[in-house]
């Protein structure tokens, strides 16, 4: 296996630790640890991304002088004070002292490591200079508030509502044709199943391996196989897509409504089946993931649509005929997941 | 007490890992353990010293992870004696009298030459999760091979070693002076893997 230099030194240049020790040396690796330490117990309180304002927290190098401060009881105060955001200094002795003025944060890095959340990017500041905090994690969000699951289900339903209803996972923006996010690429199913297969091997706990499409016997290959070695389970997730999808001319590519979740039910019936006999009977639960794009009254014109056109599908289930999650002790109830427009 | 059969090695590394790891998060898993325990194997090799000082082996399994039967041991002894606690949840997290032992076990300069390894390991899970250091390391090519073959195999013996000094040698040049901090190639490591991974699955 080739090290791709190019790839290894871009990462290099992005990297926050090396950037931090290069304007502070190993005392500032070391006030970065703390810091995100830190950040990881105050995103347990709340997602940065419901601040109002920007969250700062700072620790000092060499010898910063803090300014007026007030020092906070304990760090769940924090969630007192996310809606306005804030500036807090971490001290050696591990309190937290609270900044009442905004300082120029590229001055105050000079005797400080700081990190800022604004806006949705997560920036450190060092030496005077700056730079973005890469994001690692696919669902988007802190790099220091990754979630992580010991069950599937769980960890679905996580995907389901903060990575695919606003589209917030970095990958899966890529399936959107427009910024309005009406319209999928020709063919996002790649891009769906690379998706889910970044979150679910990210945030999956325990001697778990993700693989995505694996097959089921000689021919068939399911989106993503999940393997729980140490309970000897298997789970088999087949993803659909519903929506319209478009070129990148912008002329029509394909469309799905209902219909092609209930063939993907019975396709991931089917491939249940086949795993049974091709492994000679290994336990596999079924996951059915359909990503739903539909909007009502959605043509070539992208101006024409109105809230309620736009919203009209987010709570309609799909009718699935038969119900093989009613039938099978082996399928999982499907997961319809929402993609909503951007409004 | 360490545990003769196990090794002062293997039984530092638990304790130590553990003690970093309440840094980053709240509990660990015993296979997380092995993760960090071979991630830790890596930046001693990245640090220039020989794989025999690492004192114990890995294996790859056929579920594409590392595992070291004197690590597993020492975890499961230092549960029995109290030193590291697991839930019924399997969450697992080191006690005071873990803490105690791994104070005096301190005091051995043979041991505390390992722990700049073992505390970079830990701390990379400030900022990327266990799956994605298992993720990178399942790219390595011995536990890719042993996964898709089905079999177990010793890793970093002679071939596995020989890539292992040619793709670090390549990180090193690349890192340069940041590598002060073993922090830095630990998550520019796992990264690039990760971000491999995800080309592969294009």
């Amino acid at each position: 296996m080739q090290i791709d230099t190019e790839a290894l030194k871009q990462l290099v240049d992005e990297a926050v630790v090396p950037f931090v020790v290069q304007h502070h040396g190993t005392e500032g690796g070391s006030a970065f640890r703390r810091i995100a330490a830190a950040l990881r117990k105050i995103y347990e309180q709340f997602d940065p991304f419901e601040t109002g304002g920007s969250i700062v927290l700072l620790h000092g190098v060499a010898s910063l002088e803090s300014p007026e401060s007030t020092e906070l009881a304990d760090i769940t105060d924090v969630t007192k004070l996310k809606q306005a955001g804030f500036v807090l200094e971490l001290t050696p002795s591990g309190k937290f002292r609270r900044w009442t003025e905004q300082p120029d944060l590229a001055e105050v890095s000079r005797h400080a490591v700081v990190y800022e959340f604004a806006e949705g990017v997560e920036r450190i500041y060092a030496g005077g200079d700056s730079k973005e905090i890469p994001a690692l994690f696919p669902g988007g969000g802190s790099i220091f508030a990754a979630p992580t699951f010991s069950e599937l289900y769980e960890a679905l339903i996580y995907y389901r509502n903060r990575l695919v209803r606003t589209s917030r996972c970095r990958i899966l923006k890529d399936c959107w044709s427009d910024a309005g996010r009406l319209f999928f690429k020709a063919k996002p199913e790649k891009t769906m199943r690379r998706s889910l297969d970044q979150f679910l091997f990210s945030a999956l706990r325990g001697n778990v391996e993700v693989k995505p499409e694996q097959n089921v016997d000689e021919t068939h290959p399911i989106d993503i196989k999940v393997t729980f070695h140490q309970l000897g389970r298997v789970a088999l997730i087949e993803i659909k897509w519903l929506g319209k999808s478009r070129k990148d001319d912008g002329s029509s590519a394909s469309e799905h409504w209902d219909q092609r979740a209930r063939d993907g039910a019975k396709q991931l019936a089917d491939y249940l089946d086949a795993n049974h006999e091709y492994t000679g009977g290994q336990t596999a639960r079924g996951y059915l993931v359909v990503v739903d794009g539909r909007r009502r009254g959605l043509d070539g014109d992208l101006g024409g649509l109105q809230a309620p056109d736009l919203m009209h599908y987010v709570d309609q289930e799909i009718a699935y005929d038969p119900k093989y999650h009613e039938l099978r002790t082996d399928f999982e109830v499907p997961l319809r997941m929402f993609a909503e427009p951007k409004q | 007490m360490i545990a003769g059969d196990i090794g002062p090695y293997a039984w530092f590394d638990a304790l130590a890992l553990a003690a970093h790891l309440r840094q980053a998060q709240n509990d660990f898993l015993r296979e997380e353990l092995q993760l960090l325990g071979y991630l830790a194997c890596l930046l001693s090799l990245y640090d220039g010293r020989p794989t025999a000082d690492w004192r114990y082996q890995f294996a790859s399994t056929p579920s594409g992870a590392p595992f070291s039967p004197s690590l597993d041991a020492a975890f499961a002894r230092l549960v029995e004696e109290g030193h590291l606690q697991q839930s019924a949840e399997l969450e697992c997290s080191i006690t005071e009298a873990g803490a105690d032992e791994l104070s005096e076990l301190r005091a051995l300069r043979m041991l505390t030459s390992r722990e700049p390894y073992l505390e970079a390991a830990s701390s990379s899970c400030l900022v990327v999760t266990p799956g994605m250091i298992r993720r990178a390391i399942s790219q390595d090519p011995d536990i890719r091979a042993a996964f898709d073959m089905n079999s177990r195999r010793l890793l970093l013996d002679d071939k596995g070693l020989s890539f292992a000094y040619e793709s670090l040698g390549v990180f090193q040049s690349a890192l340069g002076n940041a590598s002060v901090d073993l922090l830095a190639p630990a998550l520019v490591w796992v990264t690039y893997f990760c971000q491999q991974s995800e080309l592969d699955v294009s």
